[in-house]
C-alpha cells in the first residue's frame, strides 16, 4: 500500500488542528509588526501554513506527493524570513523582497515546467538563505540585545522547518534513510511544533 | 420513553443538523455584525429560536416534498421518509408547525425581520424545491437566494433596516452555495442522474461546472470581503479573511486544472468550514 493513502491518526489530526489555530492567531497579530511589508508577510508565511494545515486534515497524506506542495513549502520561511528582514533589518527590505519573489517564481517554473532535478538547483540556495536568516537572525538580535531571549524560540521553529524541508525532499526524491510511513507521520508533529514555536517567539516582542 | 427517543432522533434526521445549523450560524452572525450579543441575550435568542424553527421547517418540508427522489438515490435512500421510518403526513406536520411557529414568532418580533424570514422560507420550498429543483439546473440561484436570508434577516433585525452590508453578505453566501452545492452534484452525479434531478454536471459537464464552482468561488470571496471592509473588520481579522478566502480560490482553482475526486470532496468540506469561520470572524470582529 502506497504510505501516501494512510489515513490521518487521530492524533496527528489534533495536531494539525492545533496548528491550523496558533497560524490563525499569528496571522491576526502578524507577527506583532508595525512595519506594513513585515506584517503581510507574516500574513502569507502563516496564511500558507493554516491552509496547508486545513488541506492536511481535509485531504490527508496525499497532499505531500504533489508537484506543488515543495513550491507551496518554499513559501514559509520565504515569507516569514522577509518580515524579519523587513522587520529588523529595513535597509535590506527591497532587495529581499525582490530575492523572494524571483527566487519564489524560478523554484513554481522549474518544479511545474522543468526536470525535478534540476529545480533543485534553485531551491537549495533559496530553501537555504532563507532558513538561515530565520535561524540565525533571533541569534543576533538577542547577542545585541535587541530582542529578549525568547526571541530564540524563532531559531528553533525555523531549524524545525528546515528539517521538514529536508523530509519532504526525501518524500519528492523517493529515496530516505527512513521509511515514507516514517516521514508522513512525523510531519503533522513537526508542523504543529514549528509553528508553535514561531508563536511563542513572536510573542515574546510584544 | 425509549419510543419517544427513537422519534426525536428521526425528526433530528429530518431537519439536516449540520445544514440547519450552518443557516443559523449566518443568520446569528448577521445579527452580532451590529449588536453586541452580551447585551441583547433575550432578543439574541429569539433570533436563534426562531430561525432555527423556519430553517429547520423548510427543511423538513423539502424532504417531505423530496421523498420519492430521496428513495431512489443511494446516498438519501436511507432518509427517515425514505425508509418509512416517518410517515408522509407526520413529516408534512411536523414541518408546517415548525415552519409556521418559526414565521409568525419572527413577525411578533419586527414584521420587516418576519418578512425576510418568510421569503427565505418561500424562496426555498415553493420557487426552488417544488417549482424549480425538477425542472432547471439554474434552481441552485434560487436555493442560493433563500440560503442568504438568515444573514439578512439577522443582521436586518439588529438594524432596523436592510442595508448595503447585509445584501453584500446574501450575495456573498448565493455566490458560495455552487461551491457547495456543485461539488456535492459531482460527487452524486449518477444518483442524481438517476433521480432524474438535472444539475450543471448533467446539463453541462463536469469541467463546466468546475470552472463555474471557481468563478463562484472568487465571486463570494470578494462578496465577503466587500462585506467585512463594510462592517469594520479589524485589520488582523481582515487578513485572516483574506487568507481563508485566498484558500476557498485556490483549491476551486485546482480543482479546476488538476481534477480528482478527492480534491472535489475537500474543496465541499473546505467550503462549508470557510462559511462557518468567516461567519465567526464576522461575531468577533
Amino acid at each position: 500500500m502506497n504510505a501516501s493513502n494512510k489515513k490521518l491518526s487521530a492524533i496527528n489530526k489534533l495536531l494539525l488542528f492545533l496548528m491550523v489555530g496558533l497560524a490563525a492567531y499569528e496571522v491576526i497579530l502578524g507577527g506583532n509588526s508595525r512595519q506594513i511589508i513585515a506584517t503581510w508577510a507574516y500574513t502569507v508565511g502563516f496564511g500558507v501554513l493554516l491552509i496547508s494545515g486545513l488541506i492536511l486534515i481535509l485531504l490527508g497524506y496525499d497532499t505531500f506527493q504533489r508537484p506543488l506542495i515543495v513550491t507551496i513549502a518554499t513559501i514559509i520561511p520565504l515569507a516569514i524570513s522577509m518580515g524579519l528582514v523587513a522587520d529588523f533589518f529595513p535597509a535590506w527590505t527591497y532587495f529581499y523582497l525582490a530575492f523572494a519573489i524571483i527566487g519564489l517564481f524560478l523554484v513554481g517554473v522549474t518544479r511545474m515546467k522543468v526536470n525535478p532535478r534540476s529545480a533543485s538547483f534553485f531551491l537549495a540556495p533559496i530553501h537555504g538563505i532563507s532558513g538561515l536568516v530565520i535561524f540565525f537572525t533571533p541569534i543576533l538580535l538577542s547577542l545585541q540585545k535587541v530582542a529578549p531571549p525568547g526571541f530564540l524560540w524563532i531559531t528553533l521553529g525555523g531549524a524545525l522547518i528546515g528539517l521538514g524541508g529536508l523530509l519532504l525532499s526525501f518524500l519528492r526524491v523517493g529515496k530516505a534513510f527512513i521509511s515514507q510511513q516514517t516521514i508522513l507521520s512525523l510531519l503533522p508533529a513537526l508542523l504543529f511544533f514549528t509553528t508553535f514555536f514561531f508563536v511563542l517567539g513572536f510573542n515574546s516582542i510584544r | 420513553m425509549k419510543q419517544i427517543k427513537h422519534k426525536l432522533n428521526d425528526y433530528w434526521q429530518l431537519i439536516k443538523s449540520l445544514q440547519t445549523g450552518l443557516l443559523l450560524a449566518t443568520g446569528l452572525s448577521g445579527y452580532m455584525t451590529v449588536r453586541c450579543p452580551v447585551f441583547n441575550l433575550p432578543e439574541l435568542s429569539a433570533v436563534a429560536a426562531t430561525l432555527f424553527l423556519a430553517i429547520s421547517g423548510s427543511t423538513v418540508l423539502n424532504m417531505w416534498h423530496d421523498r420519492d427522489i430521496d428513495a431512489k438515490m443511494k446516498r438519501t435512500c436511507l432518509r427517515p421518509l425514505a425508509t418509512g421510518k416517518v410517515q408522509p403526513g407526520e413529516a408534512l406536520w411536523v414541518g408546517i408547525v415548525l415552519s409556521v411557529s418559526g414565521v409568525l414568532w419572527s413577525f411578533v418580533i419586527n414584521p420587516l425581520y418576519g418578512t425576510i424570514v418568510f421569503a427565505g422560507l418561500f424562496f426555498d420550498f415553493f420557487v426552488y424545491t417544488i417549482w424549480l429543483k425538477r425542472r432547471t439546473c439554474w434552481a441552485i440561484i434560487w436555493g442560493g437566494i433563500s440560503g442568504g436570508m438568515p444573514v439578512l434577516a439577522g443582521r436586518t433585525l439588529a438594524l432596523g433596516q436592510i442595508d448595503w452590508i447585509g445584501l453584500a453578505l446574501a450575495v456573498a453566501i448565493l455566490f458560495w452555495i455552487p461551491t457547495h452545492i456543485m461539488t456535492f452534484s459531482i460527487r452524486y452525479d449518477q444518483d442524481y442522474r438517476l433521480a432524474k434531478i438535472p444539475t450543471f454536471v448533467s446539463k453541462f459537464n463536469v469541467a463546466f461546472t468546475r470552472k463555474v464552482i471557481a468563478i463562484s468561488s472568487i465571486l463570494a470571496g470578494l462578496m465577503m470581503g466587500l462585506a467585512a471592509l463594510g462592517i469594520g473588520l479589524q485589520f488582523g481579522y481582515l487578513r485572516l479573511l483574506v487568507v481563508l478566502s485566498a484558500g476557498l480560490v485556490l483549491l476551486s482553482l485546482r480543482s479546476m486544472i488538476n481534477p480528482s475526486e478527492k480534491l472535489n470532496f475537500g474543496l465541499f468540506k473546505y467550503a462549508s468550514l470557510y462559511m462557518l469561520s468567516s461567519m465567526i470572524l464576522m461575531m468577533v470582529r
